[in-house]
């Protein structure tokens, strides 16, 4: 046993290190569905195929956003919790629900009359697993543990939603001012979660 | 807030990994209560005392 292990692993170039794998691995995945999409319409394969290709992509995403985290976490030297195995298992859980409802609603969508009950049911239907993520995330923050763990992720998500609301502000006013394109509040989640990246390092190189 | 944290592991040849260990915190935790960049609870700070035999005092200097 020795205190030579003492040096932190740097969160910058790890996170870097993360995101940039995440780049590629997401770009030859688009790159790849993109191109099977439009093959599946061009020998007129329909609607069952072009679904199993979309629901493929969804879980060739999932699966590298689960591999990302593992990497993510090697690179920082970081052992994660019960707590946080937990959190990732049911993240992805909710993101697979994501995935399935958004898919089943927007076929469904072709089949039912606008306007009607069941139809604000299925607009609905998407933000469910996502309002589970959101409280898959509330019950991290419940059952860690580690308190400085648990400041730490209260901090990021804290940084994420500060960067979220100046985004959104400002883009609120481009936007009455006619010089962006109107953004559909659903955005505000997968860009919560971007800022949540950044919003990591940041509260974590505070504490190193 | 200052401690001797470093120095009372040190002694007994324990890495952060090993303290962190005993105190069922990650060693990023141990990390960043060492270098006095987080001030631990006080739950947290008496079972740091417990596990060295000490008191909260002996181990963590209020210089504020």
């Amino acid at each position: 046993m020795s205190t030579h292990d003492d040096i932190p692993a740097s969160p910058a170039k790890a996170m870097a290190l993360t995101v940039a794998l995440g780049v590629i691995a997401c770009g030859a995945a688009a790159a790849t569905f993109s191109f099977t999409l439009g093959y599946v319409h061009e020998i007129h394969a329909g609607p069952a195929a072009e679904t199993a290709t979309i629901l493929l992509y969804g879980a060739v995403i999932m699966g590298i956003a689960a591999w990302l985290a593992k990497v993510g976490q090697r690179a920082m030297k970081m052992t994660p919790s019960a707590a946080a195995r937990r959190y990732r298992r049911r993240f992805l859980v909710a993101m697979g629900l994501y995935v399935l409802a958004l898919t089943g609603a927007i076929e469904a969508d072709k089949l039912l009359p606008a306007g009607g009950v069941l139809h604000y049911g299925l607009a609905v239907l998407p933000a469910l697993p996502l309002m589970a993520a959101i409280a898959v995330m509330g019950l991290y923050l419940k059952e860690e543990t580690d308190e400085f763990e648990r400041a730490s992720q209260a901090e990021s998500a804290l940084w994420a939603t500060g960067g979220l609301l100046a985004l959104a502000t400002v883009w609120g006013f481009l936007e009455l001012f006619g010089l962006v394109p109107h953004v559909q509040s659903w955005v505000a989640f997968p860009a919560w979660a971007l800022f949540l990246a950044p919003a990591q390092v940041i509260a974590r190189r505070r504490y190193r | 807030m200052k401690n001797r944290l470093k120095v009372l592991r040190a002694e007994r040849d324990w890495s952060q990994a090993d303290l962190a260990e005993r105190l069922d915190v990650s060693r990023q935790s141990v990390n960043a209560i060492e270098t006095g960049k987080y001030d631990p609870s006080l739950p947290l700070a008496f079972k740091i005392a417990r596990l060295f035999g000490m008191s909260i005092e002996t181990i963590f200097e209020d210089v504020g």
